[in-house]
């Protein structure tokens, strides 16, 4: 560097707000995001995560992609019930994962490291047994314990396989507020209660995980998936969708942000350290002042469709897939028309909106 | 001959023929195959239950019509015993492509596959059985109509779920089932060696046939 010469003369001009922001404004945003790796021209997708997840899977089916549906519906099942039962919503039937900690509780299920035994079950008065990892993933609940447990494990093994056959694993960190089990130490997907299950106070508590638990979390459920499949490329996302409700005590837009944050940070610094994690921005695209909540349905929470297309936009953007095709299929063409059938609904599977429920408001 | 049972299904009702044929009773049948049903090859209309691209169980249609001299072969004024619903091969192969199992009775779960629940079966079973169970409830509304479930041979652990799940529909759709595992063998699992031949396990034979239209007639049900 001569004298004279500074660091940011060298900055390209995607560095710099005006010219990159300020004056082609959000419709003229480029180069947001470069995919770190080049991958082959069919790579395999799983993918995983809070509500918005759902978009990245939708969108890499209607793009014809290979998103691979480790536990598809059975041939012939109308779209409609499909989607009840929860086939074809993420790659294999975990419904929601919100934290850090319910990926971890996954990740140690497919490995191995935990039973499905070792995850609640709670039968209501009619005898239904309800899965409280998966909340919502059997319209009426299981017809016995035996069934659950049955279910959970077919459910971990198609977690397995997207482990083992993706080639890319896209998770969108969605929540930092949870409940666990005080005895167990079981995270739920939803608060005991609200849905399925009933609440002691004893025995639920909040948990607002912190960065540091939710990147331990985080490395602890990395670790068991790059043991099982070294070259596992795994792709972060932070979802934009505010939270329906806070249990923290705070405002829920203050404690929206500190919960997108916290993630968004976690989710930063893992792509920064590992070279094979990389952080796709769609809570800035949508979130980020530029956008100036046009992306934003009215309630000022629900993402409008063309948002969602803008943030696919630039995902697929900047995707690599430069490297010659591998061959392997991720789902078969029957299952893969199955789920863009039930795909084409525009209501997103979401287990977290049954708190609204509860707003006396 | 005028007829005094008359047979509507599969080639899981041969057996029911031949038993009938065993016992003297006149019987007039209309077959098509278990695909056809399955796919739902037929249609209701004002001349009663009429098969669709299959010029075959058409001209049986006609035939009975001809000697009868009905319009509608559900008038012939006897009993109807059908096996029309289940055609089980054809319902679980879409269980089969990505080796989707059931939970088997003793609810050990499987080490393979894909877990389908039975409360999932059940409504899977029901999209693909709507016309069956509709056009069933109206062939009851014309003639005394009997449902016998063809005995579970050659049935994996879906088949026989499935089985069970498509009497339950029925029942609950109002048909009256006669299931001869129930009715005939205390609710055994499988169907005795006597009742089907070596050559053909997948359907039961005329002895069976012969037992199930003896204890019909012995029940006053034909």
């Amino acid at each position: 560097m001569s004298s004279g010469d500074n660091p940011y003369k060298h900055i390209a001009p995607r560095g710099f707000w005006r010219s990159a922001v300020a004056e082609p404004g959000l419709f003229g945003l480029t180069d947001l995001w470069r995919s770190c790796w080049e991958l082959p021209a069919d790579a395999i997708f799983a993918t995983f995560g809070s509500c918005f997840a759902q978009h990245i899977s939708r969108a890499l089916l209607a793009r014809k992609m290979n998103w691979l549906d480790a536990e598809p519906a059975p041939r012939r099942t109308p779209a409609a019930l499909a989607r009840e039962f929860n086939y074809g919503i993420f790659s294999a039937r975990t419904g929601n994962i919100y934290t850090a900690a319910q990926l971890l509780l996954w990740a140690r299920l497919a490995s191995g490291a935990l039973e499905p035994e070792a995850i609640e079950l709670w039968s209501d008065e009619k005898g239904r047994v309800q899965d409280l990892l998966r909340p919502k993933i059997e319209a009426e609940g299981f017809a016995s314990e035996a069934e659950a447990r049955a279910s959970l494990a077919s459910t971990a093994r198609a977690f397995r396989r997207c482990i083992t056959e993706a080639d890319v694993f896209v998770f969108t960190l969605g929540l930092t507020e949870g409940w666990i089990n005080t005895r167990s130490g079981q995270s739920y997907s939803i608060c005991p209660g609200t849905g399925v299950g009933r609440f002691e106070p004893d025995l639920h508590v909040f948990k607002n995980y912190t960065y540091p638990e939710i990147r331990r979390d985080l490395e602890l459920a990395f670790e068991l998936i790059w043991a099982l499949n070294p070259d596992l490329k795994v792709l972060l996302t932070v979802s934009p969708v505010p939270l329906v409700a806070t249990a923290s005590g705070d405002h829920v837009m203050v404690a929206t942000q500190y919960s997108k944050s916290v993630l968004r940070a976690v989710a930063g610094d893992l792509a920064h350290i590992e070279t094979a994690i990389d952080y796709f921005p769609s809570y800035e695209i949508i979130a980020a002042p530029p956008g100036r909540a046009t992306f934003f349905e009215p309630n000022m929470r629900a993402i409008a469709p063309q948002g969602v297309d803008f943030v696919m936009g630039h995902f697929f953007g900047g995707l690599k897939l430069t490297l010659p095709p591998h061959g392997r299929a991720g789902t078969d063409t029957a299952a893969r028309e199955a789920a863009e059938q039930q795909s084409v609904q525009e209501e997103l599977v979401c287990e977290e909106m049954i708190l609204e429920r509860f707003n006396d408001a | 001959m005028t007829p005094e049972v008359l047979l509507i299904g599969d080639s899981h009702t041969i057996a029911l023929e031949d038993g009938a044929k065993a016992l003297g009773i006149a019987t007039e049948a209309f077959r098509i195959g278990g695909a056809g049903w399955h796919e739902g090859k037929f249609a209701w209309g004002s001349d009663g239950i009429v098969p669709r691209a299959s010029p075959m169980g058409r001209n049986a249609i006609e035939a009975i019509r001809a000697r009868h001299g009905v319009t509608n072969i559900l008038h012939l004024g006897v009993p109807v015993l059908t096996t029309v619903g289940f055609h089980l091969g054809s319902l679980t192969r879409g269980l089969r492509w990505n080796n989707h199992v059931v939970l088997g009775s003793d609810g050990v779960a499987p080490e393979q596959g894909i877990l389908v629940t039975e409360s999932f079966l059940t409504r899977y079973i029901q999209s693909l059985r709507t016309q069956h169970l509709r056009v069933l409830r109206r062939m009851a509304r014309e003639a005394q109509v009997i449902v016998v479930p063809p005995p579970p041979l050659g049935l994996d652990l879906n088949g026989r779920s499935a089985r069970a799940i498509v009497i339950s529909l029925m029942q609950k759709a109002g048909l009256t089932i006669f299931d001869p595992m129930q009715e005939l063998l205390s609710g055994e699992t499988d169907l005795p060696d006597r009742f089907f031949d070596a050559e053909d396990p997948n359907h039961a034979n005329a002895a069976f046939g012969k037992l199930v239209m003896e204890t019909l007639r012995a029940r006053g049900l034909i």
